[in-house]
């Protein structure tokens, strides 16, 4: 493979978008987690319902994780 | 036993030998004109040597020798010769090849041979520049000076080219730093002109000869050497490539003798010529986020100053550097990875310098550049400008790996300015493995949740509580009827919408049909209160008790909604009641369904405490 | 009509109802709120230590977080066991120091293990970050005890209060800076959880949680010798609630489980070692627990013997017990096989005894006794609430808050002593103001129907009642019944005075606030080894000549050069230059302090004996003179001074450093002692020759504001190596004998005649651990100075 064959790399994410990203992202996800914790809690052995944890957990953990990526390279730990 | 061995081991050599037969010196070539320029003007000596060869023999020559002498080999930091055309208009690199020549084989000089595009025929003229540069080589002489004197250096050379080819006519102009020469080898014709010293011309020198030339004369230019750079570069494909130098710094001029005074170093103008007080280094027009830092935390005392090819840092160690003292410093900044990162696919090119500019006219003693490819990277190849050393690939683990990123190592010994040319590394990434990391996260944090969840229905006590126990199974009961309670509420909300609808639309076909889901939700939540109600007999009466008033509650609240029902659907829709009369009728079932309704509430919230 | 109106709210109301099913009932709004509150306690704490990270950088601040630094690198290189065996040569030249064996490690091992929990993770995180931001975050876990402390003694909403006002006030965030990487950080956070778990054991009376609270002294005991307070404070309130006739089983469950397991547990730190059952300091808590077993004895006694039979056999029980265990514990100490108390100990009930005996610790400026002005300083509103909150305890007194009194009135005398101690108040002011605050607002906010948070306080009063024991309690209902008559006070002075009085705590609530940041910000965020000086135009110059220097000993000396200095410096030399010292810090040796302030205070043929006996290579002093620093080693000679001549009294005497009107100058009426010793001559070497400016005399010094007495001096035996850029640190090297010329004795004066002298072949070079006074070979050299 030539070098002058190729194009310059360019990221999938625009890293003049990373906090934005990150705010949005995370705090939509500490919302999830807030629910998830507040429900915990609150409810007892007699009220529990799994899927609803388990629903909730996966929404918080897939947007407080993508959050604290971009929270990652925005403070510049280019992972 | 060890006969043997000698023998297999002169056999080797001479099979050796004879692969890369040695080249001939021919004698038919000769130097007509050679023009030489030592610069000593820095730390660095750089020597420049103009020869024009001429064939005077019949057979056309296809390649010439060029040479360093013994002396200079060692220091020898880079070599390059350069094809001159003043006709053709330019000049062209030549490559050199380290070679043998007959002869010469037990001596030290090192011998290049320059394949000519175009064999040189008989009578023909050729110009080549040979360029080397020595690191090294300047030696200070007094080694030690106090602060307050100035730093003298040796030079020791050869007053003639050394040429393996008789050299007809020559000249040698040597470039100093300062005007101030203390004495000079003066084999004439010789001149000394303000900064700058003249030999020669000298005719019909033969070939291999030399005589020592010795220069002694005031240099004040930084003498600083990198005795060891750390560099590292590590990419991310997230857009960033951060790179980080450790540098160790000497100065290696003449050493400080007796006291530093802080007084005189500032106050007196003459006070530590050749100490080193800042430099500067230049980065990538690009370079962000530089930091500046050594063991102990940032060093203070520099600047930034961004134009618009390069950035240019001034540095200032901690303190002076007078001869014989040492810093360590740490150096890094970050580069865009658009900037060196090059792809077609999966397949990667990353060019980037090898080593970068420290100050001017450095020598680097020893580099170590570690190229830090993403994780899961493969297939990974080199190509170098000039030969690196590549040390086995290592591992390095940062945040968020797994397996380790590869590390490409590469190795290279006395460096100079000449150096900083780009590498290129090609590899292999497949793009999806950009997602392990987030998915890392994630996963991470899900397992995290499981595992507050698996918490929480563990129980850790010896004795049951039945009192408290009972009482969260019936809060967990109530609980359950009142969301069946909200559901069926609701459930009345869309009755009344439909009716209302009906009201006003007085469309029958759709009342039916979307009355009944309703119906049939209002009957399956009845129906799971009513089992929770028997539920809760047994644990809790009251609350039961309570529960069945709400089921109360409930029929009667059917009963007038089905009374609103038959009154719209056998009266109001056909048109078999006038205005007045239907407001009579059912202006007090409205009253009697917001009564019901604002009773149940009222259980319902007994029921929420 | 009334139709269109009724359907439509109907789906709204509905919605609502949904929504309160999502936070459905008032403990998930609870739980949430104090999860919120204490978060931003935790943050707000974090980032009001970040200002000197911020405005210089991640570094390790003052002296002593030096060494803490040292050893944690060390035990991260070579591992845990080999950092209990180091001996560390660096230190104390020529003895050495057993660092392992000295230290506290629960610092280095909190900081050691989250590096290793960090870097097994793959989390590359530098040690150095980490201690430096260690102190921060167990800011945010001691105001996290701290909430359960207090809500463990009154309520939550006091906790949450308390833990607001530990996470911001200054008198805590003085010594938990980041980069202030130093055993205090992490001792209060133990200090406090320590607390709150003894507090939990003695309501509940379970094992669990008294193994808890020994295992927790356990943390503490490894992390701070502050623990002593703890092992006082815990028999003390034992021996308060003994007294108080308010013995119980819980009691003494929990102390004894706790006495006995801390006990073993405390004595596994090699520091500690023997001393919980040697010393005097911690015989408290062992006559304590004597006492504890001989009632519990006469307890179950008393279910045997009749009323009269039991008042008798009470009081010769009591009395003999008393005696035999006070005559043991004399007849030990006189034996000797329990220590005596230690000199900082007594330092602690007489002001002035340290002053007297110990020099050495009178001269640290922390060991001053408090003023009241670096109380309001420390503590600002906190410092009159708090008394509030001690009332409101002693109004409702029960077994928990008689502790907390007592904390209170201990920690306030020992600040009161020590400036140092300061630390050990803060905590316990912020739970009592926690409480007052809490309490008043309580009564202030309040509707006046609704009473709801009177209510859910006595709940749990009551909640804890039901559990614990039925007779200690009955003055919570005299509780309520107070508040129920407050209640009626405040209801006369109506809406409006309630309002005022509301703004009016929340206006000193937000001062306290805008004071602990201005505080925070100005007096304890230096790190003190980087100084910054501002321009008339607000710009900011860094002086960074203390690291210019260490880093110059540590890239251009030799290896193992040995330098020396005031003990002041000795763990920034270690720590920065990488060198051997032969005073630091850690002031474990009076003796060798002494010589090296002997040194100083001699002139330059006398220090010279002592360096050449002591193999110094290198001294190293600290000048303000040119910048106007006034922590040099000029303004602290007085105390290298009286040290030195507390062990060599026959050669160093303070009069002669000052003049006879008894003032100390160094001016030209400064005495010829003072002008011409080591000290002197270091630090103002060449300094004669300087002018600041063209109007100015040479040799104006610009601390003390006088144009030195002695200018125009040579050294012999010493030769100026480095001086920094401020001229703050100056660095000179000692020469080797061979390098100055001697003045010439006639052969005649001569001790040792020439002719009988051996001259080995290793003359020349010095060897270590030469004699003092040894005979050395004149060479006919130049002096090489001759300026």
């Amino acid at each position: 493979m030539d070098i002058e064959l190729m194009s310059r790399y360019v990221s999938p994410v625009n890293p003049a978008v990373f906090p934005h990203l990150t705010i949005v992202l995370l705090g939509i996800g500490i919302f999830f987690t807030a629910w998830f914790f507040v429900y915990e809690v609150t409810s007892t052995k007699y009220t529990r319902d799994v899927f609803k944890e388990l629903l909730v957990a996966l929404v918080a953990a897939i947007f407080s994780g993508m959050g604290m990526l971009f929270l990652m390279l925005w403070v510049g730990i280019y992972v | 036993m060890t006969g043997l061995r000698v023998a297999l081991v002169a056999l080797v050599f001479l099979c050796g030998s004879s692969l890369a037969a040695p080249d001939v010196i021919s004698p038919s070539l000769r130097v007509k004109q050679a023009d030489r320029l030592v610069d000593l003007a820095s730390q660095l000596v750089k020597i420049n040597t103009q020869m024009v060869f001429e064939n005077t023999g019949a057979e056309a020559a296809r390649y010439v020798i060029l040479v360093v002498d013994e002396a200079h080999t060692a220091s020898m930091a880079y070599i390059n010769a350069i094809l001159v055309e003043p006709n053709k208009g330019g000049v062209k690199p030549m490559k050199l090849v380290e070679t043998t020549v007959k002869g010469q084989e037990r001596s030290g000089h090192r011998f290049y041979r320059v394949d000519l595009k175009t064999p040189l025929s008989t009578g023909k003229t050729v110009t080549i520049t040979l360029e080397t540069i020595h690191s090294h080589l300047l030696e200070p002489f007094p080694k030690e000076i106090s602060q307050k004197e100035k730093q003298l250096i040796k030079y020791t050379g050869s007053h003639y080219i050394f040429s393996p080819y008789l050299v007809v006519k020559q000249k040698t102009t040597v470039n100093l730093s300062a005007r101030n020469v203390e004495s000079y080898t003066k084999l004439k014709p010789v001149s000394q002109a303000d900064q700058s010293l003249n030999y020669g011309p000298y005719e019909n020198i033969p070939a291999f000869s030399h005589d020592a030339m010795v220069i002694h004369c005031e240099n004040n230019t930084p003498f600083l050497t990198v005795r060891n750079l750390q560099r590292a570069i590590e990419v991310s494909h997230w857009g960033n490539i951060a790179i980080e130098e450790t540098v160790d710094l000497e100065h290696t001029g003449a050493i400080l003798k007796g006291s530093f005074s802080r007084f005189e170093f500032q106050r007196e103008s003459g006070s530590g010529l050749s100490s080193v007080k800042s430099f500067k280094t230049i980065l990538p027009a690009s370079a962000t986020d530089a930091y500046y830092r050594d063991d102990i935390g940032n060093i203070s005392t520099s600047n930034m100053r961004v134009m618009s090819d390069a950035v240019e840092l001034n540095l200032r160690p901690r303190f002076p550097l007078f001869g014989g003292w040492k810093t360590h410093y740490v150096i890094g900044y970050n580069v865009p990875s658009y900037e060196y990162l090059y792809n077609s696919g999966d397949n990667y090119i990353l060019k980037i310098r090898f080593i970068d500019h420290i100050f001017d006219d450095m020598i680097v003693d020893d580099a170590v550049t570690r190229i830090i490819l993403p994780e899961g990277c493969t297939n990974i190849k080199l190509k170098a400008p000039y030969a690196i050393n590549r040390l086995p690939d290592t591992l390095h683990f940062t945040y968020l790996d797994t397996k380790g990123r590869p590390v490409v190592v590469l190795h290279k010994t006395n460096l100079i300015e000449h150096h900083i040319q780009d590498v290129e590394i090609s590899y292999t990434f497949p793009r999806l493995l950009m997602l392990q990391e987030p998915l890392l996260l994630i996963i991470a944090l899900f397992l995290l949740f499981v595992l507050v969840i698996i918490y929480v229905r563990l129980d850790f006590s010896i004795n049951k509580d039945e009192a408290s126990e009972n009482r969260l199974r019936i809060a967990g009961l109530v609980d359950k009827v009142l969301s069946h309670q909200l559901k069926r509420m609701t459930a009345y909300d869309a009755y009344d919408d439909q009716l209302n609808k009906l009201r006003q639309i007085k469309d029958l076909n759709s009342f039916n049909s979307s009355l009944k889901s309703v119906t049939s939700d209002l009957k399956a939540e009845t129906q799971a209160i009513a089992d929770h109600q028997t539920k809760l007999k047994s644990d809790g009466p009251e609350l039961a008790e309570k529960v069945s008033e709400l089921q109360k509650l409930d029929k009667a609240l059917k009963e007038v909604l089905a009374q609103q029902q038959a009154l719209y659907v056998e009266k109001l829709v056909p048109g078999k009641i006038n205005r007045t009369a239907f407001l009579e009728v059912d202006g007090p079932l409205v009253k009697k369904k917001s009564d019901i309704r604002e009773k149940i509430s009222v259980v319902v919230k007994s029921l929420q405490h | 009509m009334g139709m269109g109106a009724f359907g439509d709210p109907r789906p709204k109301r509905s919605l609502n109802a949904e929504k309160q099913g999502l936070f459905s009932n008032a403990s998930g709004w609870k739980s949430l709120i104090t999860f919120t509150v204490l978060a931003l306690a935790w943050i707000s704490g974090f980032a009001s230590r970040l200002f000197a990270v911020i405005r210089f950088e991640s570094i390790i601040h003052e002296f002593d977080p030096w060494f803490n630094y040292r050893s944690t690198a060390y035990m991260v290189q070579h591992g845990f066991y080999n950092f209990l065996n180091w001996f560390d040569e660096r230190a104390w030249y020529p003895l050495g120091r057993i660092v392992g064996g000295t230290v506290y490690p629960g610092l280095m091992i909190t900081s050691g293990s989250i590096h290793y929990i960090l870097h097994s993770l793959n989390i590359p995180v530098n040690i150095r970050d980490i201690c430096v931001f260690l102190a921060p975050v167990f800011s945010g876990l001691t105001s996290i005890s701290t909430y359960f402390l207090t809500k463990e003694i009154w309520s939550p909403g006091a906790g949450l209060f308390a833990a607001c006002f530990i996470a911001i006030v200054p008198g805590y965030i003085s010594r938990s800076v980041a980069g202030s990487y130093d055993n205090e950080g992490i001792a209060i956070f133990a200090l406090q959880i320590t607390y709150f778990l003894w507090v939990r054991s003695v309501k509940t009376g379970s094992i669990f949680w008294a193994s808890l609270t020994a295992l927790s002294y356990f943390y503490m005991v490894s992390a701070w010798g502050g623990y002593v307070f703890i092992i006082n404070l815990i028999p003390l309130h034992v021996f308060a609630l003994l007294l108080m006739g308010r013995y119980s089983s819980r009691l003494f469950t929990s102390y004894t489980t706790f006495y006995i397991l801390g006990l073993i547990m405390s004595m596994q730190i090699p520091f500690v070692g023997f001393q919980p059952i040697r010393t005097s300091e911690h015989m408290a808590a062992s006559g304590v627990f004597a006492l504890m077993m001989a009632i519990s004895f006469l307890k179950y006694v008393q279910t045997i013997l009749t009323k009269a039979e039991m008042r008798y056999f009470y009081m010769i029980a009591v009395l003999g017990a008393g005696g035999v265990v006070f005559l043991a514990v004399v007849l030990l100490t006189y034996a000797g096989v329990i220590a005596p108390w230690s000199g900082r100990f007594y330092s602690l009930w007489d002001t002035g005894y340290a002053k007297i005996h110990i020099p050495i610790i009178a001269s640290v400026s922390e060991h001053q006794p408090t003023t009241w002005f670096s109380f309001f300083f420390d503590l600002h509103i906190l410092v009159t609430t708090f008394p509030v909150g001690l009332w409101y305890c002693i109004k409702n007194i029960n077994d928990e808050r008689v502790f907390i009194v007592l904390y209170a009135v201990s920690a306030v005398y020992f600040a009161g002593v020590m400036v140092r101690l300061m630390l050990t108040l803060t905590p316990v002011v912020c739970v009592l103001s926690g409480i007052a605050f809490s309490h008043l607002l309580g009564l202030y906010l309040k509707e006046e129907e609704t009473m709801s948070t009177p209510d859910s306080d006595s709940e749990t009063d009551d909640g804890s009642n039901e559990k614990s024991s039925r007779n200690l309690y009955d003055k919570a209902g005299k509780l309520r019944r107070m508040r129920h008559e407050q209640i009626k006070e405040s209801d006369g002075l109506g809406s409006n005075v309630r309002g005022l009085i509301v703004m009016a705590m929340l206006m000193m609530l937000m001062m306290f606030a805008v004071h602990c940041t201005w505080v925070t910000g100005n007096a304890y965020s230096s790190p003190s080894i980087v100084l910054a000086s501002y321009g008339q135009d607000g710009t900011r110059q860094i002086l960074d000549d203390f690291r210019e220097a260490y880093y110059w000993l540590s890239q251009n000396t030799h290896n193992d050069a040995r330098v020396m200095s005031w003990w002041d410096y000795g763990y920034q030399i270690a720590g920065m230059a990488n060198r051997t010292t032969l005073v630091d810090n850690n002031t474990w040796n009076n003796s060798h302090i002494a010589l090296v302030g002997k040194a100083m205070s001699s002139n330059e043929s006398e220090a010279y004996k002592i360096m050449t006996s002591l193999d110094v290579d290198y001294v190293l002093v600290i000048f303000g003179g040119v910048i106007g620093y006034s922590g040099d080693d000029i303004n602290k000679f007085l105390w290298m001074v009286r040290i030195a001549e507390g062990e060599h009294p026959k050669d160093i005497r303070e009069s002669d450093y000052f003049t006879e009107r008894g003032e100390f100058r160094v001016d030209s009426e400064g005495t010829p002692t003072l002008l011409n010793c080591l000290m002197y001559k270091l630090s103002y070497y060449r300094f004669g020759e300087l002018r600041m400016d063209y109007r100015s005399t040479p040799g104006f010094d610009r601390t003390r504001n006088v144009v030195i007495g002695n200018k125009n001096f040579d050294l012999t035996y010493l030769e100026e190596a480095y001086t920094t850029e401020h001229w703050l640190v100056r660095i000179y090297r000692v020469k080797k004998p061979d390098e100055f010329n001697r003045p010439r004795i006639p052969l005649s004066d001569r001790k040792i005649k020439r002719s009988k002298i051996f001259i080995s072949k290793k003359t020349n070079k010095r060897k270590k651990g030469s004699i003092k006074n040894k005979p050395t070979v004149v060479k006919g050299k130049k002096p090489t100075k001759t300026a």
